[in-house]
């Protein structure tokens, strides 16, 4: 059953009272909220993922108004996972986004079951692509167009990598677009769903995009590492795909993975099992056509190697 | 001088052409090391070896540029590869 099942008002209420308990890639998530602007995304964004029966739940997270006289000098949110806060509050309006940045933060902090890489990865013919990539290169851009485009979506933010087989582990959740990259992808995908855009959050303006449902139904299919790819968008620069030795690319992506160090050992033969399998690239682009097109040639390739 | 690679130290490595990435099973530090300077962890992986040795292995296993005294290399990465606790001196 989906959560798309529930009437409206019958989400909120269940939001409201007990919770609704859903499934997130091989998580369970609880979420508990009043808060009427949650309620409307999380329905418009999440209307395709399990419904589940509690009380079980990998994290149980709830966004409510502070208590104390906070609340009525300026409306605030605070995200409480398992009964605390681990944030300062943010605005009231920042609710949804901060549902989103406290459920990633619950995974990266969490799962250290998997070698967690920042970065974003798509499949396609059963080979992923992992982006890793700082704020500002337009990983999210482009992984957006992608999953719009014959790419499944596993992952826009976090990369989970199984320590037993370097296999990567779906986590589809709502793609998450900053500043000039909204309209951009509002262009470039107008049959999309995104949630209300955001404005003056610690990250600028933020906008949701739902993941599309084909990827939310495979999110029990685990994919083979097959590229990575580090993007960078620049304005009108040429496409260039430039092959990226391995051993430079295992320590930029141990640079960008939260539990690389904690793992130790296991986390090397992780990440090498992933980066020994995998083409690797950097990626100059300015036109998502042109960079589309490059990903696409890389995975009519892949049969081949 | 005799060297040997530092007690449980496994050599987990990731080759590639030029570089190798090695991760210290000692300090959980992961290194990005040049092939020769791997060459000489495998040789002491085989089993313990004087400088001179390493010297000569170098000097037959590697092309080295006109100009490059064998024994001055191995001197120069033995030193970085104690300095990283790969490997460590034998007391005489």
């Amino acid at each position: 059953m989906k959560i798309s099942a529930l009437p409206d008002a019958e989400l909120r209420q269940r939001l409201m009272a007990d919770g609704v308990y859903f499934r997130t890639g091989t998580f369970v998530a609880h979420l508990r909220t009043r808060l009427e602007q949650v309620a409307a995304s999380f329905g418009l964004l999440y209307s395709d993922y399990p419904l589940l029966e509690g009380p079980y739940a990998d994290f149980h997270v709830e966004l409510a108004p502070p208590r104390g006289l906070r609340r009525w000098l300026r409306p605030q949110v605070d995200f409480i996972a398992d009964g605390h806060a681990p944030f300062a509050a943010l605005p009231a309006g920042q609710a949804f986004p901060m549902f989103e940045w406290g459920l990633n933060w619950c995974v990266s902090s969490q799962a250290q079951h998997y070698l967690i890489i920042h970065a974003a990865v798509v499949e396609r013919n059963g080979h992923a692509a992992i982006l890793p990539a700082p704020p500002g290169s337009g990983k999210s851009t482009l992984c957006a167009a992608l999953i719009h485009h014959g790419w499944r979506l596993l992952s826009d933010e976090l990369t989970l990598i199984r320590i037993d087989d370097a296999a990567l582990v779906p986590l589809p959740r709502p793609v998450s677009l900053k500043n000039a990259s909204i309209d951009v992808i509002k262009r470039y995908v107008p049959h999309a769903t995104f949630s209300p855009s955001v404005t003056d959050t610690i990250k600028g303006t933020v906008a949701q995009m739902k993941a599309p449902s084909e990827s939310i139904e495979c999110a029990d299919q685990v994919a083979a590492p097959g590229w990575i790819i580090f993007p960078r968008y620049e304005a009108d620069a040429a496409l260039s795909l430039t092959p990226v030795p391995r051993s430079r690319a295992f320590m930029r992506v141990a640079d960008n993975a939260f539990n690389y160090t904690r793992l130790g050992a296991a986390g090397f033969e992780a990440l090498k099992g992933v980066v020994a399998h995998s083409d690797c690239y950097d990626l100059r682009y300015s036109v998502l056509d042109e960079a589309i097109a490059a990903f696409d040639r890389l995975a009519s390739q892949a049969g081949k190697r | 001088m005799n060297w040997k690679l530092r007690a449980g130290q496994r050599l987990r490595m990731l080759p590639d052409d030029e570089e190798t990435v090695v991760y210290n099973d000692l300090s959980g530090d992961t290194h990005l090391l040049s092939g020769i300077a791997v060459s000489l962890l495998e040789r002491l992986q085989q089993g313990p070896a004087n400088s001179d040795t390493l010297a000569g292995f170098l000097a037959s296993e590697w092309e080295l540029d006109a100009g490059i005294v064998p024994a001055a290399l191995t001197e120069t990465l033995l030193g970085e590869l104690a300095a990283l606790s790969l490997i460590e001196p034998i007391p005489s």
